[in-house]
């Protein structure tokens, strides 16, 4: 088990989602730090600057985003050396197949459907901390 | 004389020339020989046939076996070996005693005139060179001819008694008589010119048919009776009297009546070209007109008047290309004609031009006319005013570009739409929701119950929009893929597991088929089914029996229940959009569900129905056509 905090980026413009996303994680009870950022440019930057060890555990990415939009941050984000091991869970309104296969097609890890009712949203933000905080040996490079 | 070529032309005529032919052969065979066994029995009867006259002599008459035999079987084509052979051996005979002095030809050959020599050579020839055709003429035919009309010269100075043909230029009667027979099935053997006339249905084979078997038969017919009476025709004044005479009788006969009959006939043919005319002419919206083989205008009908505004006056004898839009007239029209001549019929659809030089969309047929011989000699031209017709088709065309334009946006927009509803609508719903957790305990009851409000409406639009989304996907083609009916089904079991749980409903699934279709849709079709089969349940414990039947052309699947059931009168609205039989608070529902079921099997190119009656269950239908195979 590992026991420093969860690192999440969560890129997402709508400030409504975010504080979701927050009260989820508090009742879900998830020791997790999250950053935000609001539009893909930021998000690259924000990768772009960090150093290996200080890279998120796991980005949570919109797909619809201001200046450059979910769908390229994921492909950029799969194509570079430093930062395709990260886990990237697409979270979005989209139900199209289309953006599934889509998201799948470029690397993405997992891609979830926002709910419309917060207590499934919980129920969804708890089953993705248990499966990517618990249930799943990410890389190790910062333990070492 | 039974083998003239005088017997009347059947239809079907070639056959019977054939016929002619083979009983010439056959005649010329067994006569010649008859006179060659009189030859052998020493019967100068026999060798002259019992004519009376100069016997035929040996040599000629084994030529004329000959010919008989090679005759027989040259109405083959082309001609067999033992024809041309019995002809070369004939014509070397021919050839021989017409070269030869007269003593030698004596010893060798016996005596042989040079009339009869100079016919078994022109016979011989004629068979040997059945096959040859030069330009349409056959050499055979004319040497054929030839040959017949010395032979009658020969048989009617006979009859007459006639000395004209002294020495070499004489004849034997019999002679004559057989080379007569064996011309006239040359003549009849091969379709030439005289063979092809005589069969002909047109007036020139009856002409031929009527005056040539006079021709022949007159002289002869009169020989023969000068020579039965000849004390009646003492002199030769007389003979040549009753012979004037009876032909100027027996030809004005077959004039009058010939002249009757093409009367009659013209005036059939004129009154029936009159109908036709006055038809074509009738005819308002069809132009109809004849051009000659150059393109110019031959006639012109009342059609071809009010569509082109030209009176007949103005139009016939100018050319084509008048009706054209000036640009490129002379080259269109060139290139019209041509066509039709080279294919027999052209169709083309364009611009025309009328007399004050406005344009018309003409649909047009020009067909090419032909002599005989297959030449062009002009043309038919049909045509049509299209442009109305053609604006109305564009216009179709638009109109059907447009809509589906319009579909194609709306569609957009629906998807859109709904898409971007769903966002603020997330936010009211999760901020309420939270909203009530927070503060579950600051909240009176009322606020409680608005809270409710608020989360119950939210939801609802929710619904419609996840709906109405579904429906507008449909637009797009569906993709069909193979696909087993009994998997989607217990996909659908497992979307409603918690519900069919809940009510203690029993599902049954039996054997479905496999077939082509879009499996996300069919999905959504038999989750719909199975919702409203779990939603509008009676008093007793829901059962759905899910089950397929194999019909002409494909599968009627149904889902039954035994719920609530639905009245008559409603049995084809509930397929519409947005309609509902109920209110919310008793069962709650978009009023879309349905409307996608029928998309969906329409899609597919099936329908769907219900078979319902009140409290006594609803029993869903749809059919799925057989996929064509492609």
């Amino acid at each position: 088990m590992t026991f420093y905090p969860i690192k999440v980026l969560m890129v997402e413009d709508d400030p409504g989602d975010v504080e979701l996303m927050r009260e989820a994680l508090k009742d879900a009870k998830l020791s997790v730090q999250v950053d935000v950022v609001e539009d893909g440019v930021l998000a690259m930057e924000y990768l772009n600057a960090r150093s290996k060890a200080d890279l998120p555990d796991v980005i949570f990415l919109d797909l619809n985003l201001p200046r450059k939009d979910g769908r390229q941050v994921l492909s950029d984000v799969k194509k570079s050396e430093k930062l395709r091991e990260i886990p990237i869970v697409v979270l979005t309104t989209s139900k199209a197949d289309e953006d599934i296969h889509m998201s799948y097609g470029l690397g993405a890890n997992c891609y979830i459907t926002k709910p419309v009712d917060f207590e499934q949203f919980e129920k969804v933000v708890r089953s993705i901390g248990e499966f990517w905080f618990t249930v799943v040996r990410l890389p190790l490079y910062k333990a070492s | 004389m039974g083998a003239m070529p005088s017997a009347p032309a059947a239809p079907s005529g070639e056959r019977h020339l054939k016929l002619i032919a083979r009983a010439s052969a056959s005649a010329t065979a067994a006569l010649s020989a008859a006179s060659i066994a009189g030859w052998a029995i020493h019967s100068p009867g026999l060798e002259a046939l019992f004519l009376g006259s100069n016997p035929v002599s040996l040599p000629p008459a084994c030529a004329l076996l000959l010919c008989g035999f090679s005759l027989f079987f040259a109405s083959r084509e082309p001609a067999p070996r033992p024809t041309r052979a019995a002809g070369l051996a004939a014509l070397a005979a021919a050839v021989y005693s017409l070269v030869a002095d007269d003593r030698r030809r004596a010893a060798a050959l016996g005596h042989m005139t040079f009339l009869s020599a100079l016919v078994l050579a022109l016979v011989a020839l004629a068979l040997c060179l059945s096959d040859l055709v030069v330009a349409d003429w056959r050499p055979s035919n004319v040497l054929a001819a030839a040959a017949w009309a010395f032979s009658l010269l020969a048989l009617v100075s006979h009859l007459y008694g006639a000395r004209l043909l002294r020495g070499g230029f004489d004849m034997a009667l019999p002679a004559a008589l057989i080379f007569l027979i064996l011309c006239s099935g040359l003549l009849t053997g091969r379709r030439g010119l005289i063979a092809g006339l005589l069969v002909e249905p047109g007036p020139g084979g009856v002409v031929l048919r009527r005056f040539f078997p006079a021709a022949i038969l007159v002289p002869v017919f009169l020989g023969w009776l000068r020579v039965l009476f000849s004390d009646l025709f003492l002199q030769a004044g007389t003979g040549a009297a009753a012979l004037s005479v009876t032909i100027a009788a027996v030809f004005g006969l077959l004039v009058i009546q010939l002249a009757l009959r093409i009367d009659r006939e013209a005036a059939v043919s004129e009154r029936r070209r009159a109908y036709f005319d006055t038809a074509v002419n009738s005819v308002k919206d069809y132009a109809i007109f004849l051009l000659d083989a150059e393109g110019r205008i031959q006639t012109w009908n009342d059609g071809a008047r009010i569509i082109n505004d030209w009176t007949a006056e103005e139009i016939v004898g100018r050319p084509l290309s008048m009706l054209y839009p000036p640009e490129d007239a002379e080259r269109r029209v060139r290139l019209e004609l041509e066509a039709a001549a080279r294919e027999g019929r052209y169709e083309d659809e364009g611009w025309r031009a009328r007399k004050d030089g406005s344009l018309y969309w003409a649909g047009i047929v020009l067909t090419a006319l032909r002599d005989e011989r297959g030449r062009v000699t002009g043309f038919l031209k049909v045509a049509r005013d299209m442009t109305e017709r053609r604006r109305q088709e564009a216009q179709l065309k638009e109109t059907l570009e447009k809509l589906q334009r319009s579909n194609q946006e709306l569609e957009q927009f629906a998807y859109v739409a709904s898409h971007d509803l769903q966002e603020p609508l997330r936010k009211v719903t999760s901020f309420t929701q939270l909203f009530a957790k927070r503060y579950a305990s600051k909240v009176d009851a009322t606020a409680a119950g608005y809270i409710g409000y608020i989360v119950d409406g939210a939801q609802r639009m929710q619904n419609l929009i996840t709906d109405l989304l579904a429906f507008s996907r449909l637009g797009s083609q569906p993709r069909l893929v193979e696909t087993d009916l009994g998997e989607i089904a217990r996909q659908a079991v497992t979307e409603f597991e918690l519900a069919i749980k809940d009510s203690g409903a029993k599902v049954e699934i039996e054997a479905l088929p496999r077939v082509s279709c879009d499996p996300g849709r069919m999905l959504q079709l038999f989750e719909n089914l199975l919702g409203n089969a779990l939603k509008f349940r009676g008093a007793e414990r829901s059962i759905v029996r899910i089950f397929a039947q194999r019909g002409d052309g494909g599968w009627t699947v149904s889902v039954a229940d035994n719920g609530i059931g639905i009245e008559p009168q409603y049995h084809d609205q509930i397929f519409a959009m947005f309609r509902r039989l109920h209110s919310r608070s008793e069962y709650p529902g978009t009023g879309i569900g349905l409307a996608i079921c029928k998309r969906v099997v329409e899609q597919l190119g099936g329908r769907i129905w219900v078979e319902s009656r009140p409290a006594k269950g609803s029993t869903f239908r749809f059919t799925i056509p057989e996929a064509r195979k492609a």
